[in-house]
């Protein structure tokens, strides 16, 4: 803990360019404990993902129907991928899922930041408003689902109440399928900003305070404080929540589901992948579907991470 | 400080013989193997199950001496039907030793969870769906043929011979038997008896239109109805009807409409072009548009469950739903009008009067362990005492005995509508290739009604996208 | 020291502002969900939105969830089981968070700390796993765990919850170690601690913030997780209360809003108050003495 760390010399000088992250002292029994600690989670995420990589990469090169498995699969080569890559109503289900991860994730991560640094102060019942803010992202987004379907009823939703109080027309927040969007939006942004606000919260906190008392010696603003003290720390943490809520966001499913289901206009990737594989039951469609999203998930993280990396090593 | 980059020795033997770093090959090797005994252990697991006994065929069982004593499982959505057939399933108890119980499914994860658990060769004893899933659940294997043991076993003649074929017939035509009526449902018409009843309306409809104000029998009389009570800025709108986009909303409303114009959706084998995009198609597609236009905001994505909110708000003057929500109509717990609620059969057209069949039938897993007793129960069912209580508790039966009983009207307001409506009774595609089917016909007529887009060409669309699907799995 | 009076009132007055604006924002459809558990179904619904002393508040609704009270036959479902579900949920949600942060910090720890070979590509297919829409995997799982026994057990669905969340759980926390300087374990094990003790002594007790938050969304994601407790733990003696929830939903008479509602409020107390208990290792400030690096 603080008081039994042995140095003391404490020199304040100003922030001058650090080392990079990369070298560290190395104990040679750590290359055991190294093991050791990666063990069990990879045991796990091995064991259970074999046989469903397997299973379903094969799968996708096939025509078969999990429906039917006394039909034995048929092997097709490329087939489902090219027809998914040529169906053109498969790439409005893309552009659509990329506007609303754009525009979900993108307020979540503006607002949950921003929040946090107007909670990361002290003052009077800051854990029970903190706790209190998280508690959209505690219901299980099928419970939100049906509510907001609620709220956003015109005939008798709480919304389109007071919309019709202040004289508007009532908004068909979810069959107007220009709309639509936003709606699913919202509900997003309700639930999982809060996340963006925890991660961003245990971030700021972790921010050493000698580093803003350092800044405060030399008379820096508040925005020097925040531009070069908490952005630069709070940064890559951000970055990690960014990627896991792009990720989850990508995958929506709930919310499209419940709402406003199998509207054309407002598929998203998980809603069309459900489809094929539990109504059409096309195994081999929806298995090559899967992988296509996936490599484009896969390609995407590859920038975050990158940007990721290029953050912390200053 | 510390003088960083430096490799300290440990010190002792072990901590000597740990010492050693970890090169990137072997560290690699390690994994590897790790990951692979991880792997392996997995899929040895898998082949011992697929070294299990492999499905029994598709021969009809003997009928055996029962083994007293077990568990029967049904698989259904938690409603009062499922629950009624539970209760009954303890009256069956002591006939015969065997308990009944229900696996409830919430409706949206209904067929899924029914054909995951086939995917897996396991599930309930007695699935209990739709009727267009026969076809797929027979194809696939997972259902019982009992073509003949309910030749010998049943009174295939008491059974109302439309609802047999509906819910146990597949291929359509060929008299094999896959599944048996459980529970009847159609689309009703509900209407609000106080508005029709009351002598200004009367008087106001007769100047207007020329005729009494009645419960509509054609559908260009529920038109005029509808927009006899379309007054938005009162609250009330004239009519409640499914348009949402999910699974067979707008369909079933369509179909029927589009039946009642004398259309054909197919010719029953692969060919769709000219049949759906008929002129009867247009006529029931452009009716539809007409009446979202008047129905009230927010219908573009309304099912049963918002139709019948509405009506039981006292919001609209008339409504098309499935029996199976009336309950909540006249319930007063649920519904602020329950005492002004009347029924009747959905309407048709000079030409022809057809209405949407719905209800579940009830199959028998080819998975399950204990086939000899499941046909018992299902012969149980069957009985015209089994089936008057059936009726008595709430379910629709297809028991021509019970349905004809002078008792039956009297159970409840809507049995009577349901036993006109029988004869009217029509049911869309069996074959395995429905769902697609459906989604795309789903799909385009709601986005045709609420978007306003064109009649013919959305009506193409669906046609040849269905023709499409049907080609490509039945070519000749 | 430096802002006049007057900047530091508005500032804070502004914040307040702030602070509640995100506070209604979030509240209000949890105010509505909490309202609904007392309201019949006709005031659930009612055009008119009824708030909190427009309407008689009654308790039928958890009377009906807990069993204490049967629904008319008209209502579908009898709920009543939702204790025993609630049991189910805990141990279920508490025993892979504490499965995936153990084994999560851990792998965490090494990745940030160690030289190991090919760091990146594990870290990556570690993340990868996260990528896949369960749809897809969910067939060959159920098939799989059905064949290994798995199924309808404690067990299996741990195992999926922990395997879902560990790879949050190991960025997050490489992320967090990434940040705490490793010189003061290197201080610590100069002074003759080995690794292990240095990591208890220095390390752990800053990453509180980081174990905390990500202890609270693993629990989050286990706690709400519907798809897999659906297909692997459909019997009532092992099934969570996502399912059980689901289950319950449609009604004869449409959508069993009250029940619904009053289970939704049931379930989320658990994790509300789990999260407020960590709240202080949330919230730390970290005030330790320094190392300039």
């Amino acid at each position: 803990m603080a008081d039994t760390a042995p140095t003391q010399t404490l020199r304040r000088e100003a922030i001058t360019e650090l080392p990079p992250i990369a070298v560290r002292s190395w104990n040679p029994s750590d290359g055991w404990l190294a093991f050791l600690f990666t063990l069990p989670t990879m045991l796990l995420l091995i064991f259970v993902g074999v046989f469903p990589l397997i299973w379903s990469l094969y799968l996708s090169f096939t025509r078969f129907s999990a429906a039917k498995p006394n039909i034995a699969p048929e092997w097709v080569g490329a087939t489902n991928y090219a027809k998914v890559m040529t169906d053109p109503s498969i790439w409005s289900v893309f552009v659509f899922t990329a506007k609303y991860v754009v525009i979900a994730v993108g307020v979540e991560f503006l607002l949950g930041f921003g929040i946090a640094l107007l909670l990361n102060r002290a003052f009077p019942g800051r854990g029970l408003i903190t706790t209190l803010m998280l508690l959209p992202m505690m219901l299980s987004p099928a419970l939100a689902a049906s509510f907001w379907k609620l709220i956003y009823e015109p005939q008798w939703g709480v919304s389109n109440f007071y919309i019709k109080k202040l004289g508007f027309a009532p908004i068909d927040w979810l069959a107007n399928q220009h709309i639509t969007i936003y709606a699913l939006a919202l509900v997003d942004i309700w639930q999982w900003t809060p996340f963006m606000l925890l991660i961003s919260l245990a971030g700021l906190s972790a921010v050493p305070r000698y580093l803003y008392e350092a800044a405060e010696v030399d008379q820096a603003s508040a925005w020097f404080k925040f531009r070069h003290v908490t952005l630069p720390m709070v940064w890559p943490l951000l970055l990690i929540a960014l990627i896991f809520r792009t990720m989850d966001a990508i995958r929506v499913f709930e919310y499209p589901y419940i709402m406003i289901a199998d509207q054309q206009a407002t598929q998203t990737i998980a809603t069309l992948l459900y489809r094929i594989a539990f109504r059409s039951w096309d195994t081999g469609l929806s298995t090559a579907f899967a992988y296509i999203v996936l490599v484009m998930i896969i390609a995407m993280t590859n920038l975050y991470i990158r940007y990721l990396t290029r953050a912390t090593v200053r | 400080m510390t003088d960083l980059g430096h490799e300290s020795r440990g010190s002792g033997s072990v901590g000597d013989a740990l010492a050693r770093p970890v090169s990137r090959r072997s560290f690699l090797k390690l994994a590897a193997a790790a990951g692979a005994a991880a792997g392996v252990t997995s899929l040895l697991g898998l082949t011992t199950a697929a070294a299990a006994p492999a499905r029994v065929g598709a021969e009809a069982p003997r009928f055996a001496p029962l083994k007293a004593g077990g568990t029967l499982t049904f698989v259904w959505i938690d409603w009062v039907p499922s629950r009624l057939l539970e209760s009954l399933g303890s009256e069956y108890e002591k006939v015969s030793g065997w308990k009944v119980v229900g696996d409830y499914v919430g409706a949206t994860q209904w067929h899924d969870k029914i054909f995951t658990e086939f995917a897996a060769q396991t599930g309930a004893d007695i699935p209990i769906g739709d009727s267009q899933w026969i076809g797929e659940e027979s194809v696939g294997g997972h259902i019982m043929e009992l073509t003949d043991w309910a030749a010998k076993n049943l009174n295939l003649n008491d059974i109302n011979p439309a609802s047999l074929k509906s819910y146990g017939e597949f291929p359509d035509g060929s008299g094999r038997l896959w599944g048996l009526p459980c529970e009847g449902d159609c689309l009703t018409y509900v209407y609000r008896k106080d508005l029709f009843s009351d002598p200004n309306e009367q008087a106001n409809f007769k100047a207007k239109y020329g005729r009494d104000l009645a419960p509509a029998t054609t559908w260009d009389e529920y038109y005029d109805i509808a927009e006899f009570f379309h007054r938005p800025d009162q609250g009330l709108y004239g009519s409640a009807m499914h348009f949402a986009a999910a699974y067979d909303a707008i369909t079933c409303n369509f179909n029927q409409i589009f039946w009642s114009n004398g259309g054909e959706l197919w010719d029953g084998h692969n060919k769709v072009v000219g049949y759906l995009n008929s002129d009867a198609g247009v006529a029931a597609l452009d009716y539809l548009k007409k009446l979202y236009k008047i129905s009230p905001p927010g219908s573009g994505n309304w099912w049963f469950n918002e139709v019948n909110e509405a009506m039981a708000q006292g919001q609209v003057a008339q409504s098309i739903n499935w029996i199976a929500f009336h309950p909540g109509l006249v319930d007063p717990n649920s519904s602020k009008v329950g005492d002004k609620i009347g029924f009747a059969v959905a309407p048709g057209t000079s030409k022809a009067h057809f209405v949407c069949l719905g209800g579940q039938g009830l199959q028998v897993s080819n998975y399950s362990k204990n086939k000899d007793a499941v046909l018992d129960f299902v012969k149980w069912f069957w009985t015209e005492e089994t089936q008057t209580k059936w009726a008595k508790g709430g379910g629709l039966t297809a028991h021509l005995k019970v349905l004809n009983s002078p008792e039956f009207d009297t159970y409840f307001p809507w049995n009577n509508v349901f036993k006109q409506t029988l004869p009217l009774l029509r049911d869309f595609w069996h074959v395995p290739e429905y769902a697609k089917m459906l989604e795309l016909q789903e799909q385009t007529l709601n986005s045709a009604v609420v978007n306003d887009t064109d009649t013919k060409e959305a009506l193409d669309k669906i046609a040849q996208g269905q023709q499409d699907i049907l080609m490509a799995a039945y070519p000749s | 020291m430096y802002d006049s009076t007057t900047t530091r009132v508005v500032r804070g007055v502004l914040i307040g502002i702030g602070i509640a604006a995100a506070l209604i924002f979030f509240l209000f459809p949890i105010y509505w969900i909490v309202l609904a558990s007392f309201k019949t179904k006709l005031e659930v619904s009612s055009p008119t939105p009824l708030h909190l002393f427009q309407f008689t508040p009654n308790l039928d609704n958890y009377a009906v969830v807990l069993g204490l009270k049967k629904q008319g036959p008209m209502a579908a479902g009898s709920p009543g089981d939702f204790m025993g579900r609630l049991v189910n949920s805990i141990i279920i949600a508490g025993a892979s968070t504490f499965l995936s942060v153990l084994f999560g910090t851990l792998t965490a720890y090494a990745m940030a700390r160690f030289r190991i070979p090919g760091k990146s590509d594990i870290l990556f297919y570690i993340l990868s796993s996260r990528m896949l829409p369960p749809v897809v995997i969910i067939i060959p799982i159920f098939i799989m765990f059905t064949a290994l026994g798995l199924a309808q057990s404690y067990v299996g669905l741990t195992i999926m919850y922990t395997v879902i969340n560990i790879p949050f759980v190991v960025w997050m926390m490489k992320g967090f170690f990434d940040e705490i300087p490793h010189e003061y374990e290197d201080a610590a094990m100069l002074d003759g601690y080995p690794r292990v003790q240095a990591f208890f002594k220095v390390t752990l007790p800053n990453a509180w913030p980081g174990i905390a938050a990500t202890a609270v969304f693993c629990v989050i994601v286990a706690w709400n997780e519907y798809v897999f407790a659906f297909i692997l733990n459909s019997k009532a003696a092992v099934s969570t209360v996502p399912t059980f929830i689901a289950a319950n939903f449609q009604g004869t008479a449409g959508i069993n809003w009250g029940p619904i509602a009053a289970m939704a409020t049931l379930f989320v107390l658990p994790v509300f108050i789990f999260t407020f208990l960590v709240r202080n290792h949330l919230l730390r400030g970290v005030t330790f003495g320094a190392v300039r690096r």
